[in-house]
């Protein structure tokens, strides 16, 4: 059971300012997170920060997780407990992270500052939150999450831009390098 | 003074010409005739430096550079500096340098420069553009026209970010790491490592472990260390091969 997100890059010269991206696999639960921070402050201030939420989710104690809701939960606990002033000028309000958790029995999507996300299968997208929809909402750190969006038949790959993304489209085209990912 | 200064440009072009030549055949300073012809008539200025019978001499034509701008009103400035350079080769780096402070995000500038500095393609226009804000963008234009050791030397020369950066967008993973060292060299608090992973990805590792040929210095491999604590396994990597350095 492998799960991987994306968070889409902006369009720009340095499309992947305070971009993060997690996977990590604790028993019966398999997490992935991508998201930014800071992505429009200084360089080294947004990687200092990203790196910052990457330690702290691969960290967070996945270990007693029985479920994707627990670990889900667990995660956004850890990127919660993160001191603000560790997350760039705008203190962690402008993060942005699509979040993936599932389990045997299917599979869960969160996150805030979403502006969109898709399944990524390798020969087509499926959208699977657009336009108006509780999952997609402002970016920042609310103590408590939103909803989750609950999948039956999980994806081993999800897809996200942010809400501030000015195409909320996708083309399957080069998508792995626009999410930097690189072979 | 001027040698020229009783004739008339648009009635003895063949005199000026003879008494020009005249002149840088004695030996003497062009710059005084030149300014006069620039004064009072750019388009016979610019017939002598770079029309179809221009002087093609290097005190002349490098005399000509202080005159850019005179010369620009006769002519586009990409084939007045391509031509220059044409004319007098030796004169590439002086040419190349005019034409980047005077246009420094001109995009004509990336093949002037590989067309006239071969090799090292990039390096005049990125060095003479570091303190201006098209710095990135050209080093961007540089690297998609494959100028690898220009902007590995650019780096090396101002510390800047962005040639590693540049070069790792387009694929040059590499150069790139070259790049990263050669800039950590001189600046060892850049942002080198931050800015190649906003240009790439959030997981730049594979470019970071193609800088362990490149490193030469203890120090700089600290500084390198510094950069990727964010990056558990190269860094204990990077900690193994600091332990086995010996050079400071």
């Amino acid at each position: 059971m492998t799960l991987v997100a994306h968070l889409h890059g902006a369009p720009d010269r340095l499309p992947f300012v305070g971009h993060f991206r997690v996977a990590r696999h604790a028993g019966p639960v398999a997490v992935a997170v991508a998201g930014k921070v800071s992505g429009r402050g200084d360089v080294q201030e947004a990687f200092r920060a990203a790196r910052t939420v990457e330690t702290a989710l691969m960290s967070a104690p996945l270990q007693e997780c029985t479920n994707r809701n627990d670990a889900l939960s667990r995660i956004w606990d850890a990127i919660v407990a993160i001191d603000g002033c560790d997350l760039g000028a705008a203190l962690g309000h402008d993060l942005v992270a699509v979040m993936a958790a599932q389990d045997e029995s299917g599979m869960g999507i969160t996150g805030p500052g979403l502006g969109g996300v898709w399944a990524w299968q390798s020969t087509e997208l499926l959208p699977l939150v657009q336009g108006q929809h509780p999952l997609l909402g402002p970016p920042g750190r609310p103590e408590r999450l939103g909803g989750v969006l609950t999948l039956d038949a999980p994806c081993s790959s999800v897809v996200a831009v942010a809400h501030d993304h000015p195409v909320p489209t996708l083309k399957l085209h080069g998508l792995a390098r626009r999410c930097g990912v690189n072979p | 003074m001027s040698a020229i200064e009783r004739l008339d440009p648009r009635r003895d072009m063949i005199l000026i010409r003879e008494r020009i030549e005249r002149l840088l055949e004695a030996g003497a300073d062009p710059q005084p005739s030149m300014t006069d012809l620039a004064q009072r008539d750019p388009l016979a200025l610019a017939d002598l430096v770079v029309g179809p019978k221009a002087i093609c001499d290097a005190a002349w034509l490098g005399a000509s550079l202080k005159h850019a701008e005179t010369l620009e009103s006769s002519l586009a400035p990409n084939g007045l500096y391509r031509r220059l350079v044409s004319l007098v080769p030796d004169l590439h780096e002086a040419v190349l340098s005019v034409a980047a402070s005077r246009h420094p995000g001109a995009s004509w500038l990336v093949e002037l420069s590989r067309k006239t500095e071969g090799s090292r393609a990039g390096t005049i226009h990125l060095l003479a553009t570091a303190g201006h804000p098209s710095f990135a963008q050209n080093c961007w234009a540089h690297a998609a026209a494959g100028h690898l050791p220009g902007l590995v030397s650019v780096a090396g020369e101002t510390g800047r970010p962005e040639p590693a950066a540049a070069l790792v967008a387009e694929g040059h993973l590499d150069a790139a790491a070259h790049a990263m060292v050669a800039a950590l060299e001189r600046a060892p608090d850049g942002p080198v490592v931050a800015m190649m992973a906003a240009a790439w990805g959030p997981d730049p590792v594979p470019v970071l472990k193609r800088a362990l040929p490149h490193l030469r210095s203890k120090k700089v491999a600290v500084s390198l260390r510094q950069h990727c604590k964010g990056y558990p396994g190269f860094a204990s990597l990077l900690d193994t091969i600091i332990k086995a350095m010996v050079n400071a």
